[in-house]
């Protein structure tokens, strides 16, 4: 099940890669149509009350290295294949308008890295997760770099070789916990089922979680090393930014969650403060550099530094509330923040500018776009009622219980969020008409409300009535934070609440 | 220590060197009977020669280690990997050679002769067990590989190519005889088993000219290998020399070069190797930051793999390192080093195939980056190839040189090497920029790249990024095959 849904993009991608290019159109949407339909049973077969892993495929695959295909999922990975696959067919459909040259290997690629992502969230394996990792980042290099805007080469490969020269650092530390086990155990494993048992010395926890974070923050990506973002998004075609948006930047928090924390507790002891500290500091920062931009889809890629932040803080809150904040913030940027890039898309294909000068007034020519854009920015800040809200109260519940004075300061972003978003909202939609040039500008077609409603439905549904998400999501996330906790009362490193942080002290039982 | 096999069973053993050998000569009498030389008739007899050793090599795979020329050879499964490598290696090459050197507008017979003795002395050192007997087939590859380079004579850049090579590669010859002398004074054998016995049973009386005829030895084969310090000639001979020499260059020289180095390391060091770790990861370290870094600002493909070839000489020498620092799982080191070998030899003469086909019908030869623009609209296949060997290169999934690549981190970090395993992760991902730059070229810009019509170039490079693809996602068997090399060595 989980195998073809994995492998199955990637399939329908070289069977799309040999169409017609008239064909290519309907044809790669139907492929993603497909793998839509095949993911869909994964909801409805997913056990909740279960937090363990679920659908787990396993075959040995170098015996020698006790390398494993191992794939598994539980609701966090659930909910973030299901976001790959429906966001995938939306992005293709937005691509018939906006990809001028050559839609075949577009699509092809945008259905290999659809693969390549899925397989990040449902390999159980450090080893297959890596070539998965690895595999995501060529698709994307090629979508920024042949289909992107006039700076598109530097910015596809800052992207490569930022994320390929944190994935390095990750591979040695995967390669010391690959020799650990083999200390400890005296058998070789990539399993993480297996590197889950081990108990690795403090000392190794922190060389090791250092370059897994490092790797990891760096596709989120956290403050200071975000500076790719930008450029890749301002550069990639609508369909990239929406994906790396979308999808790609969760799969560095999905590996903070994943494997960086459960692997190194006594790590995330001594360095959570750190990373809280640059979470905070990536939501206030990203929103300020928000505020001044004249470029809009600029802004939004600001406000993406902004947003992930708030998963991190969440993250490392290892609370309840605020990891499963974080998860669902995870979803809910994907939602709003694709929203947001495919409709500066929209506007960009029409007028080819992206300033937020040269608009103005629009309410007035194109009033359907001027609604959903007012709803996904309402989505986007937070507002009660809709998605934004719900993840971003959890996360600030979370962790104003283990540290208050950092989530006073990062729900000043909270703020700024409002003001940057509807800042740019009232310079674009509101005031006098004055450009000509957007006198007759062409309001939403019915293919254009066909990849966006859905969107807007799902920021309505996860903030009216978020329950099956959150119950898919809480039993995971209790296991996660049960590992984390009965990590820090039974390690042999550890020495009970007076020995951490204050952050993290719990308040006495 | 001669063990004093009879010599026609010597002759048997080594049929592989043997044949080589003598085709060798064959072809070097009747390139000079017959001129001009039936291209079709010399390039099908050297290519049937080589894959003819290579079968020969495979049929011995199973045998067990047996020494041959009373101790001067042993043909074991660790040879048996870097000769198989080796004649990959020419294969490859020769498989584009009949057609670039014609239009290159070379046409002579010993072209093909000079190749197979270069791949008799690349066989001899990796099955070399005695350090006169390396020294011999060193000398046998070397010398015809200089006068491969220069094969064109007419050419400037070709000759000053082939000069340079000769005269730093005879003064290394020069150095890393003088060490072998030190190293038969101290132990008094030139045997490496001899040696490693006397390391073994030696009471410090002789450690100073050890030491030095060590240093001497361990700068003699930095340059075969092109090791920092000693890289310097790299860049000009590798652009200077005809493309197809320089495939063989790059990967069936530094094979062999590397194998009679492990050799040395594992089988003559012993114990004593970790006394020599130092100098080796110091200069693995250099190695591989230097060769990533200067590839950096290279515009000509073939100085970039130049570069790219010091950075994986690099990374072959972490391996040795590896072994040599020991450690519980040190001995991986071995079997890393065969199997990256191998893969950087399929990487490389997919690369060199893609190269050569830059060479026109005119013979223009430049391999500016800049000639691949527009490539991924002309020939898609072609830059789709290239673009597999680049990713290899480059270490990432899902090739072979990402799991050579993890083969050898492993290893060393497994030995305790964390610090190389850093360094090299570091060059890695400079690396990744300049691997990344010909796809630039070929998929991001646009132009019009030409290429010669050569069947047999693009059939090579086919059958790398194929063999590139297959061996990354299923390696079980070459893995197999490396570590019986590596348990060749150490019984």
């Amino acid at each position: 099940m989980l195998s073809l849904v994995t492998l199955l993009p990637m399939l329908l991608a070289a069977a799309v890669a040999m169409l017609p290019e008239r064909l290519a159109r309907p044809g790669a949407l139907a492929a993603s149509l497909l793998v839509l339909a095949i993911s869909l049973p994964l909801w409805f077969g997913f056990d909740p009350a279960d937090s363990g892993y679920q659908f787990v495929e396993q075959v040995p695959w170098i015996a020698q290295w006790g390398v494993s295909y191992h794939l598994g999922i539980d609701g966090v990975s659930l909910l973030l294949i299901l976001l790959t696959t429906g966001l995938t067919p939306l992005i293709l459909l937005a691509g018939f308008s906006g990809v001028e040259k050559n839609f075949r290997g577009y699509a092809a690629l945008m259905l290999a890295l659809e693969g390549a992502m899925i397989g990040t969230f449902v390999a159980l394996d450090v080893f297959l997760f890596y070539i998965f990792w690895e595999l995501v980042l060529l698709p994307m290099y090629f979508l920024i770099g042949i289909w992107g805007g006039e700076r598109r080469i530097y910015a596809a490969v800052k992207l490569f070789i930022y994320t390929a020269g944190g994935s390095l650092l990750m591979l040695v530390a995967l390669l010391g916990l690959y020799y650990t086990h083999f200390e400890q155990m005296g058998a070789w494993s990539t399993d993480l089922p297996d590197l889950l048992r081990l108990a690795i010395t403090p000392a190794s926890q922190k060389w090791m979680f250092a370059c897994l974070a490092l790797a990891f923050a760096i596709k989120v990506p956290m403050f200071p090393v975000h500076t790719w973002l930008p450029d890749a998004h301002v550069e990639a075609p609508t369909g990239g930014s929406v994906v790396l948006a979308g999808v790609m930047l969760k799969m560095g928090t999905y590996g903070f969650y994943r494997f960086a924390m459960p692997l190194f507790p006594d790590a995330v002891v001594a360095y959570g403060p750190i990373l809280v500290g640059l979470a905070v500091i990536g939501i206030v920062y990203g929103a300020l550099v928000a505020l001044v931009q004249d470029d809009i889809k600029k802004l939004v890629a600001y406000s993406s530094v902004s947003h992930l932040g708030y998963v991190m803080l969440g993250l490392f809150a290892l609370n309840g509330p605020g990891v499963t904040g974080g998860i669902f913030q995870m979803l809910n940027h994907g939602v709003s923040t694709a929203a947001l890039f495919f409709l500066v898309g929209v506007l960009y294909e029409r007028r080819h500018t992206r300033k937020i000068a040269d608009y103005g007034g629009l309410t007035k020519v194109v009033p359907r776009f001027a609604l959903v854009f007012m709803i996904i920015t309402f989505s986007s800040i937070g507002l009660p009622g809709l998605n934004g809200f719900v993840g971003e109260f959890m996360i600030l519940l979370g962790a104003f219980q283990y540290a208050p004075i950092p989530t006073v300061i990062a729900s000043t972003g909270v703020i700024f969020g409002a003001a940057y978003m509807l800042w740019a909202f009232q310079r674009m939609m509101f005031g006098p008409l004055q450009n000509e040039a957007n006198k007759g500008l062409k309001d939403l077609s019915p293919r254009e409300l066909a990849y966006l409603l859905p969107l807007v439905a799902f920021a309505f549904w996860m903030g009216l009535y978020p329950k099956p998400f959150l119950d898919r999501i809480n039993p995971s996330v209790d296991a996660f934070v049960a590992r984390m906790e009965t990590h820090f009362e039974s390690s042999p490193y550890a020495c009970g609440d007076e020995c951490l942080p204050s952050w993290l002290a719990k308040e006495s039982h | 220590m001669g063990s004093g096999t009879p010599i026609f069973e010597s002759v048997v053993l080594a049929a592989p060197v043997m044949l080589l050998a003598f085709m060798g000569v064959v072809l070097m009498v009747a390139a000079a009977m017959w001129r001009p030389m039936p291209r079709l008739a010399f390039w099908g007899v050297s290519c049937a020669s080589v894959a003819s050793a290579l079968l020969l090599v495979a049929a011995g795979a199973g045998a067990p280690a047996t020494e041959a020329f009373s101790g001067m050879l042993r043909i074991d499964a660790y040879g048996n990997f870097f000769a198989a490598v080796s004649l990959l290696a020419g294969l490859f090459s020769l498989l584009v050679a009949d057609s670039y050197m014609e239009r290159i507008g070379v046409r002579v017979g010993e072209f093909y002769s000079l190749v197979l003795f270069a791949l008799c002395g690349m066989l001899g050192m990796a099955y070399s067990n005695d350090l006169m007997m390396t020294f011999i087939s060193l000398e046998v590859m070397s010398i015809a590989v200089y006068v491969l380079c220069a094969i064109k004579r007419a050419d400037e850049r070709a000759v000053e190519s082939g000069f340079k090579y000769f005269i730093l590669g005879a003064f290394s010859s020069g150095i890393l005889l003088y060490g072998v002398a030190f190293v038969y004074g101290a132990t008094g054998s030139t045997s490496l088993p001899a040696i490693a016995h006397a390391l073994r049973s030696a009471n410090g009386e002789a450690a100073g000219f050890l030491a030095l005829g060590g240093a001497l030895l361990l700068v003699g084969f930095g340059f075969k290998v092109a090791a920092v310090p000693f890289h310097m000639w790299v860049a000009d001979v590798y652009q200077g020399a005809p493309t197809a020499v320089t495939a063989l260059m790059a990967s069936g020289v530094k094979a062999a070069s590397i194998a009679a180095f492990g050799r040395l390391v594992i089988g003559a060091m012993g114990d004593d190797a970790a006394n020599w770790n130092g100098a080796l990861w110091w200069m693995s370290a250099a190695t591989m930051l230097v060769g990533n870094l200067a590839a950096l600002a290279q515009n000509d493909l073939k100085r970039i793999f130049a570069y790219s070839g010091v950075a994986h000489a690099g990374y072959l020498l972490m391996a040795l390192s590896s072994v040599a620092a020991g450690g519980a799982v040190g001995n991986e080191g071995i079997g890393s080093l065969a199997f990256y070998m191998l893969a950087y030899t399929l990487m490389n003469a997919g690369a060199f195939a893609v190269l050569s086909l830059m060479t026109n019908e005119a013979g223009d030869d430049a391999t500016d980056i800049s000639r691949l623009a527009g490539l991924g609209r002309s020939h898609p296949l072609v830059a789709a190839g290239l673009s597999i060997c680049l990713v290899s290169l480059a270490g990432l999934p899902p090739t072979m040189g990402f799991i050579g690549k993890f083969y050898l981190f492993s290893a060393a970090i497994g030995s305790g090497e964390i610090g190389l395993a850093f360094v090299g992760a570091i060059g890695a991902a400079a690396g990744v920029y300049y691997y990344l730059r010909p796809m630039v070229y070929m998929y991001m810009r646009e132009g019009h790249a030409e290429l010669a019509t050569d069947g047999r170039a693009r059939l090579a490079l086919g059958l790398t990024s194929a063999l590139l693809i297959i061996f990354g996602l299923m390696p079980t068997a070459v893995l197999e095959w490396a570590n019986a090399s590596m348990a060749s060595v150490l019984g």
